[in-house]
């Protein structure tokens, strides 16, 4: 369904929004997002003006979905980046801030040179004319394009190099924004190099190599960090680095979507137990935290499906997801990209343990913790909702693939065969999730039985210091939770210490150094001493004459 | 009824005020007001009626005196007199509070300053553009130096110098058009110009270019305009950045379209207004002083209405026409908001903004700003979309990345003063503003907001109104 | 000896190239003069300049007034209009000097500067 704008628009410019499968599929997600988000605002006093810009964002988002030409794109992706901006200002401090609206406003403005370049070639925003202008553009205007269009994606995705402003805002930002900052905003970066990138060009193996590196890179920034919000924010970055490895691959779209889906569903359930154990103990710091468990069961469990999900584990939805991505990538034979995601997915284990046993496991770090209670149930629902979705994902893997085959026939791709809803078949193998399910649910309940018979009644504590610690009394300033600055011994073994120490951040510190100090050079020009102001006027004059007599 | 009017009403305004004198200093504001409001009631009044024609003052024709009122100039007559009429509604509210000394000369110096604007674009006659150029000129000095602060009088006099050497180049260029095609009317140099001699025409061109150069602020001629800003008072800047400026580029470039209809010297222009726009934005980067700051971005905003008019087809005028309207309108609204906050706050440093405490004006800044920036919803966006549009069909990629990075600069700084809105929280106490105030800035931002999302109100007409600028009716 | 200079080309010539020399000596004047007095003095020189340049090369040595009823034939008459333009140049031209003169000595007053390059009270 398409609808025509050009009644509206200036100068010829034909606008149009069109509802396309693919579009459907984003706007579920936002959609989903923003249903499980609602039942959280009760919890805090919010102001207003979080309300009407939230409004706004949402607008924008659906605009950037449904929107058929690069222009009302554009309007979406500008009207999203300030929007966000004035979300995060509520809670984020200057720095952080003014970080992420140069990051925001180069990428928009990027994007800005990318469809006026689209436009020069045949005078057409639309997105139907793009690959044919695309293929009309020369060698070297192509690559720029290129350029342009990725950088502008990368941004919003934080491909390392570009994330210097997103692991700051998430952790800056509102408990719930930063939800929906990591499930959705991120979401559009996806949504954009579909649309922008895959549709318009041949597939790119320097995007699947950026995509491995990422994640690489971002799952060993985010062992060493000490805070919570600060590890999902890398681990974002990491799962959305797998999405763009195999966009870079033929026929990777199907893995894309499906990881968008399950990186949506889990990160908002993340998000919401990490936010519940904010709301509960006012610390997002693995070194603060720890012994929640006898707390906050509930949640433990909801975390618990969270990580294996995030994992990429059987039996839950997120290794059906990996599954086409691996399948994805065996069969166009970039096995040394197969195996850097396989790497960077084992040492994903590394900081999803620390999700659950630095909040969780262990020992209370401080007293503070003791009082803690499970969280009320606006927290749990959509938990409980986004962990449903995930374990029927797992079960019944190909439920999905009808919708995502449509979505692919509508971009003209190989679709993917579908028996029935429990078996997932790629081109390699297929697995059921049925069976890997029942089989996994009888070995539980086994272990369970087993355990739970076969376990002594242990001596309850009488308060956190009554534990054996080398004969000393432990007290306040002891850190109690064993696994305190878990992850920092990595930065020893030499080629991670590369990846940890080294940061983009110095690169863009020297230019905006360089920057300020270029701009130091015109602010003293413009000081207006008058006798300046006339020698180089006479000076252009002179310029003028001789360049004109030549 | 005649277009005349628009001249000859504030300036017989103007040296009426004597007498009105007498009256008390309020007769002379609120007459001042009605007068201007009647002169925006005569306007409407031709755009409604389409009276559009073309006036003799004459003696003889080719000796006459004319003034051509067609759909473009009007637009122009139009923007100043709603300017010029909301600063004095602005301003009547603002004079009980803080007024300006001598009040009574204000008022004639504002008229003054709306007459010669207006008789700048109207008139089709060298001569009397060189007059009105000096009228203006010697009004916005005066203006400038008002206060008599050691600061205002630096401003005054550098503005004063620049523009007696603009002048002075001026007149040279009108002089050698007289000797070589002996007449001074606007038709008859088009009509000749062409079949002159290649090296007199480059003369003339240049020095045109460099006399409306230092008035239209243009890169390598436009250090002065940082301190005008700075030194004069604020509201006053509302009105060189709405008027004066806008006023200058129009002439210059109706100059340019009728003596080089074929764009001899476009692609020329096109790089200097594009670079001007980026040494003025990169200037910008540095400063602290708000008003100073300001300045660079009107520099800015009138180099990218440079860039466009110099393209001279009829989107890119159409596209200037759009920024010149969500310019004017954005910088009053900044600057009327910044004269409250500099007489509440007493000080222009950016920091100043930190303490600010009122909600409504930091929203009517914002809104402005991002108008200015060139944001989607905000009426500078239709404006910069359409200039970069029409560059892109020419097939300029690095102009359009210069103006690109441009608006990249302009974001970091506005932002950071977004950001010293939005983020701190040790304010003052609240800035009240008066209902006259708040309906007048409110009005700005929804104008703003209403251009910006129903371009299709004015494209039409602005269309209509390139044509005629660049198929040069004279 | 000296009937030379009166055929009226010679005379437009030194006219012109007399009131060129003196463009620039105001033009030098503005550029290396840092008093503000002087600098108005050589802006008044370099306008003077183009202004004798206008007169000087449109001035017929043998034309009489414009006036009706001293001649009926008009092809004798000079041309009227840049004596006219330059009149209300000049008015003009005073009335700028006039104002740069009361700002100068006010400002003087104030800060007690003359000196162009000195006027920095907003170095910012």
């Amino acid at each position: 369904m398409m609808i025509n704008l050009s009644n509206y628009a200036l100068g010829h410019i034909v606008l149009a929004l069109e509802m396309s499968h693919l579009a459907n599929f984003f706007a579920v997600l936002i959609l989903l997002s923003m249903g499980t988000l609602l039942f959280l605002v009760k919890n805090y006093a919010l102001p207003k003006s979080f309300y009407a810009l939230s409004a706004l964002l949402s607008t924008s988002l659906f605009l950037i979905v449904y929107a058929a030409d690069y222009l009302l794109f554009f309007i979406g992706w500008e009207v999203m980046s300030i929007t966000t901006y004035f979300l995060l200002s509520f809670s984020v401090s200057q720095k952080t801030l003014h970080k992420y609206i140069i990051f925001a406003m180069s990428s928009a403005l990027a994007l800005f040179i990318a469809i006026l370049m689209i436009y020069s070639t045949q005078q057409s925003f639309l997105y139907s004319d793009a690959r044919e202008s695309f293929e009309l553009m020369g060698e070297f205007q192509g690559v720029f394009f290129l350029v342009l269009i990725l950088f502008a994606i990368f941004v919003k995705l934080g491909v390392i190099g570009f994330h210097y402003w997103l692991v700051d805002a998430y952790e800056e930002a509102h408990d719930i924004f930063t939800a929906f900052l990591s499930a959705v905003l991120s979401k559009m970066g996806v949504y954009a190099l579909i649309i922008l990138v895959v549709k318009v060009t041949q597939p790119m193996l320097a995007l699947a190599i950026i995509g491995v590196m990422t994640s690489i890179i971002a799952t060993f920034k985010a062992i060493q960090e000490d805070s919570v919000k600060r590890v999902l924010a890398y681990s974002s970055i990491a799962q959305l680095g797998y999405i763009v490895t195999v966009l870079g691959v033929a026929d990777g779209m199907s893995g894309a979507l499906y990881h968008s889906l399950i990186h949506t569903a889990v990160k908002l359930l993340l998000f919401i137990n990490i936010a519940g154990v904010i709301y509960m103990t006012g610390r997002d710091k693995f070194s603060q935290l720890g012994g929640l468990i006898y707390k906050m069961p509930q949640s433990f469990v909801l975390l618990l499906i969270g990580i294996i999900v995030l994992a990429g584990m059987p039996p839950l939805g997120g290794f059906s997801s990996k599954f086409l991505i691996y399948s994805a990538l065996l069969d166009t034979k970039y096995l040394l990209l197969l195996s850097g995601v396989m790497f960077s997915s084992a040492s994903a284990f590394l900081y999803i343990y620390k999700l659950i046993y630095g909040v969780y496991l262990g020992h209370p770090s401080h007293k503070k913790l003791e009082s803690a209670k499970e969280v009320s149930l606006s927290f749990l629902l959509p938990q409980y909702l986004l962990a449903f979705i995930l374990i029927t994902l797992g079960t019944f893997p190909a439920l999905i693939v009808p919708y995502i085959n449509e979505i692919l026939l509508e971009s003209s791709l190989t679709t993917l065969s579908f028996t029935h809803a429990g078996e997932l078949i790629s081109a390699f193998a297929q697995f059921n999730g049925l069976i890997v399910m029942s089989a996994f649910g009888t070995i539980f309940v086994l272990v369970v039985i087993f355990f739970v018979s076969t376990r002594s009644k242990a001596k309850e504590a009488k308060n956190r210091f009554d534990i054996a610690y080398c004969g000393e009394e432990p007290d306040e300033s002891t850190h109690l939770h064993y696994g305190y600055s878990m992850g920092k011994e990595l930065a020893r073994v030499g080629i991670l210490r590369a990846i940890i120490k080294n940061s983009s951040s110095h690169f863009y510190e020297y230019l905006g150094k360089q920057t300020l100090s270029f701009a130091e050079l015109f602010r003293k020009i413009y000081s207006g001493k008058l006798s300046v102001n006339f020698n180089i006027a006479i000076l252009f004059l002179l310029l003028l004459l001789w360049g004109s007599l030549r | 009824m005649s277009s005349v009017l628009f001249v000859a009403l504030p300036l017989l305004f103007g040296f009426s005020t004597p007498i009105l004198g007498y009256f008390g200093k309020n007769a002379v504001a609120y007459v001042s007001t009605l007068m201007q409001l009647f002169l925006l009631y005569l306007g409407f009044d031709l755009l409604l009626n389409e009276g559009f024609s073309i006036e003799l003052i004459s003696i003889a024709p080719p000796l006459g005196i004319s003034f051509v009122v067609t759909k473009v100039s009007l637009l122009f007559v139009l923007l100043f007199t709603s300017v010029m009429t909301l600063f004095s509604l602005y301003y009547l509210s603002y004079r009980s509070e803080k007024p300006y000394r001598d009040e009574s000369k204000f008022f004639i110096l504002i008229n003054m300053l709306l007459a010669a604007s207006i008789g700048l674009v109207l008139s089709s006659d060298i001569f009397n553009i060189y007059v009105f150029f000096e009228i203006a000129g010697i009004s916005a000095y005066i203006l400038s130096a008002y206060e008599k602060s050691s600061s205002a009088l630096e401003a005054g006099i550098k503005y004063l110098i620049t523009g007696a050497v603009a002048s002075i180049f001026l007149i040279f260029a009108i002089v050698l058009i007289y000797i070589y095609i002996g007449s001074l009317n606007l038709g008859i140099i088009a009509q000749h110009f062409e079949l002159l001699p290649f090296q007199i025409k480059l003369l003339i061109s240049i020095l045109l270019l460099i006399g409306f150069g230092f008035k239209v602020e243009i890169f390598p001629l436009n250090f002065w305009v940082s301190d005008v800003y700075q030194g004069s008072s604020t509201l006053v800047n509302a009105l060189f950045s709405a008027i004066v400026v806008k006023a200058y580029l129009f002439v210059f470039f109706h100059l340019l379209y009728l003596f080089l209809p074929h764009g001899e010297f476009s692609l020329f222009l096109i790089y200097l207004g594009a670079f001007s726009m980026l040494a003025a934005e990169v200037a910008g980067l540095r400063q602290s002083h708000l008003k100073r700051l300001f300045a660079y971005s009107s520099l800015g905003q009138v180099a990218l209405v440079f860039t466009a008019f110099a393209l001279q087809n009829t989107q890119a005028i159409q596209a200037a026409l759009f920024i010149v309207l969500a310019h004017s309108v954005a910088k009053m609204g900044i600057f009327f908001a910044l004269a409250l906050i500099e007489k509440e706050h007493e000080s222009m440093e950016s920091e100043t903004l930190k303490s600010l405490n009122s909600p409504f004006l930091r929203v009517i800044l914002l809104i402005s700003m991002l108008s200015l920036l060139g944001i989607p919803l905000f009426a500078g966006f239709v404006g910069k979309l359409l200039v970069l549009k029409s560059l892109a069909l020419e097939g300029m990629l690095p102009i359009i990345m210069m103006i690109i990075l441009a608006s990249l600069i302009e974001a970091v700084y506005y932002f950071k003063l977004a950001g010293y809105m939005f983020t701190s929280d040790k304010r003052r106490d609240v800035l009240k503003v008066t209902w006259a105030h708040k309906t007048i800035l409110a009005f700005l931002s929804l104008l703003l907001l209403i251009i910006g999302m129903a371009p299709f109100l004015l494209s039409e007409y602005l269309f209509e109104a390139s044509k005629l600028m660049l198929g040069g009716v004279s | 000896m000296f009937e030379f200079f009166n055929s009226p080309e010679v005379i437009n010539i030194i006219v012109i190239i007399g009131s060129m020399l003196l463009f620039f000596v105001g033009l030098f004047g503005l550029l290396t003069q840092k008093h503000i007095i002087k600098i108005f003095m050589s802006i008044a020189i370099m306008e003077t300049a183009v202004y004798l340049f206008f007169i000087g090369s449109l001035f017929k040595l043998d034309a009489i007034a414009p006036i009706m009823k001293v001649a009926d034939d008009t092809s004798k008459f000079n041309d009227p209009i840049p004596h006219a333009m330059i009149l209300t140049a000049i008015v003009i031209a005073m009335a700028v000097f006039a104002l740069g003169v009361s700002f100068a000595i006010e400002y003087y007053k104030l800060s007690g500067k003359t000196n162009i390059d000195t006027m920095n009270e907003m170095r910012h």
